[in-house]
């Protein structure tokens, strides 16, 4: 478990602690202020701003910065390796079989159907685990709900805490994957966040494409 | 176009009843037969009358396959279906509110009644408790539990002070109104994850329309117009004033009394299947107003049939514009509804008259 001091939330960082703590440097991403940024950046502490990157080559891009900026180049280009190497192991397992058809849940029911399309980062490691992803026309996360029947995806892929509530949802009881009970979950924090971890996660998404081809 | 609104204001409520009817039930099968899937629309109507009895021994769609069947019967029609009654439910009550309130700019939502449906349903999704009721998940009935106590409070305060007025209860409503959405801004902010459901919910969609929330919506829509309409000539008469409606022998409380409440349960009922929709309630009666005039026992049916006509083809819009990705129907209610509301307004002189 990490352990550290809290410096807020994501949207309202405590500005005021996070300098008092005086740090060598602050990383940061999409949801910071860029007010905010300035006024560190003006009383001298170095800002990292790290953005959302659209495919793994830039998570390797990302790592190899972070590696650099505290030092540890020769760690960063290992992480690196180790993740092209699973990456590598993946495709190399999956060429050639049969492309099954994918739909990844992000959200659904009383606010709307959402998914990771075309253009997203999730969307691109479905295609990497040898899934062919359903929303690959959307851009963004939005889908209508008669493009899902339409598709009628073989495979759902939808976080653990969703599926109960999913699978009991009238909207989606005629879809093949939901009848035949191939909604599989998967923690989704290998996917949504960028880094290291998402060799894994498309390690899982393969082995649930593919179970014949990691057994 | 100016002779056809010239007929329709002589015609008898009646004949334009049955007209507006007609072009509701068209609307329907349109919406029905347009959608993302590639599917013509020739085929969609296979579909749709396959299913119904006598016509569909004649149509054979069976070579269209269920994944089609399920589209045009289980997503489109619930879909189709829940808009109409939506539009229909909250134009209905945008005309009785402005009547009861005699304000032009009263819509459903004046009296607290969509922020009480946010507040709740902000609870469920914080909460993440899972039960279902009627069709419902747990979000909707916060939503119409939420909707129903807000108009309660705010009756229950105004009354406080002795006599109901009209601008007791849209103050109090406003106030209520505000200090709600502050609060489920303060849980917001204790609650960043959640942010991104609530502000799409508040947009309003009809996307997760279903069967059984369809029949939920029929039977409040049936209970809260039937007595809206009941009420119809009594409201003519609140309209000239409360001292003249009293003389002439109405209970003008009880009768506010009964149109607030019949009012609340088809909001109610409306923002718990689809979230918080505006502007149809505002507009549509206006549209009506400038075209019929301000009779309710016309004003009333009129605004029912032209709402679930407008909302219907919003809906169609929403999904269609952009397919595959959905816009959020408010966005269209408004973009589409305001600019010819305007028009409408500029083209008659007069301005809008309340009284009948």
């Amino acid at each position: 478990m990490f352990s550290g001091t809290d410096l807020g939330s994501l949207y309202t960082p405590d500005i005021e602690k996070i300098i008092s703590l005086e740090p060598d440097l602050v990383i940061v991403s999409t949801h910071f202020d860029e007010e905010n940024a300035k006024k560190l950046e003006d009383l001298d502490i170095p800002v990292l701003t790290l953005y959302e990157e659209h495919d793994v080559t830039g998570v390797y891009d990302m790592i190899d910065i972070l590696g650099t900026a505290v030092n540890r180049n020769a760690k960063a280009a290992e992480c690196v390796s180790e993740m092209q190497s699973v990456i590598e192991e993946v495709s190399a397992a999956v060429e050639g079989l049969e492309i099954p058809s994918v739909y990844y849940v992000v959200g659904y029911g009383e606010y709307g159907d959402y998914t990771a399309g075309g253009d997203t980062f999730i969307g691109g490691l479905i295609e990497l685990a040898g899934g062919n992803n359903i929303a690959k026309e959307v851009s963004g996360w939005n889908i209508t709900l008669e493009e899902i029947v339409e598709a009628d995806p073989s495979i759902i892929v939808i976080s653990e805490n969703d599926k109960e509530g999913f699978m009991s949802n009238e909207n989606y009881a005629d879809l093949t994957a939901v009848k035949n009970e191939n909604v599989y979950t998967i923690d989704t924090n290998l996917l949504d966040r960028q880094g290291y971890r998402n060799a894994e996660g498309i390690r899982e998404l393969a082995g649930i494409f593919h179970p014949e081809a990691f057994q | 176009m100016q002779s056809i609104l010239h007929k329709f204001r002589r015609q008898s409520v009646k004949f334009n009843i049955i007209i507006l009817s007609a072009v509701l039930l068209a609307v329907i099968i349109f919406s029905v037969s347009v959608g993302s899937a590639k599917l013509s629309f020739a085929e969609s109507l296979k579909l749709a009358a396959a299913k119904l009895p006598f016509a569909g021994r004649f149509v054979d769609s069976a070579y269209l396959g269920t994944k089609y069947e399920t589209i045009v019967w289980k997503v489109r029609m619930p879909r189709t279906l829940t808009a109409a009654l939506v539009g229909a439910s909250l134009s209905l009550v945008g005309a009785a509110f402005q009547g009861i309130f005699r304000n032009p700019l009263a819509d459903p939502h004046i009296l607290g009644v969509s922020s009480g449906a946010a507040f709740g349903a902000t609870l469920a999704m914080l909460t993440g408790a899972g039960a279902g009721f009627m069709g419902l998940g747990t979000v909707g009935i916060f939503a119409f539990a939420g909707a129903l106590a807000v108009v309660f409070l705010v009756y229950s305060i105004s009354k406080i002070s002795g006599e109901i007025s009209a601008t007791s209860m849209l103050l109090t409503g406003t106030a209520i109104s505000t200090f709600l959405s502050a609060l489920i801004s303060l849980l917001m902010t204790f609650h960043n994850d959640q942010i991104e459901k609530v502000y799409m919910w508040t947009m309003g969609s009809f996307s997760s329309a279903a069967w059984g929330k369809v029949g939920f919506l029929t039977l409040f829509a049936a209970i809260g117009a039937g007595i809206l309409l009941m009420y119809a000539r009594k409201l003519n008469l609140i309209l000239m004033g409360d001292d003249d409606a009293k003389c002439l022998g109405i209970d003008v409380d009880r009768t506010r009394r009964h149109i607030i409440a019949a009012a609340s349960i088809l909001v109610g009922a409306s923002v718990a299947v689809s979230g918080v929709i505006g502007f149809a309630g505002l507009m549509i009666p206006h549209c009506i107003r400038l075209v019929a005039g301000a009779d309710n026992k016309k004003l009333m049916p009129y605004s029912f049939l032209l709402g679930a006509i407008f909302m219907t083809l919003c809906d169609v819009a929403a999904r269609t514009v952009a397919a595959p990705t959905e816009i959020p129907v408010g966005i269209i209610t408004a973009m589409f509804g305001a600019p010819y509301f305007i028009f409408l307004v500029l083209r008659r002189r007069k301005g809008i008259v309340l009284q009948p």
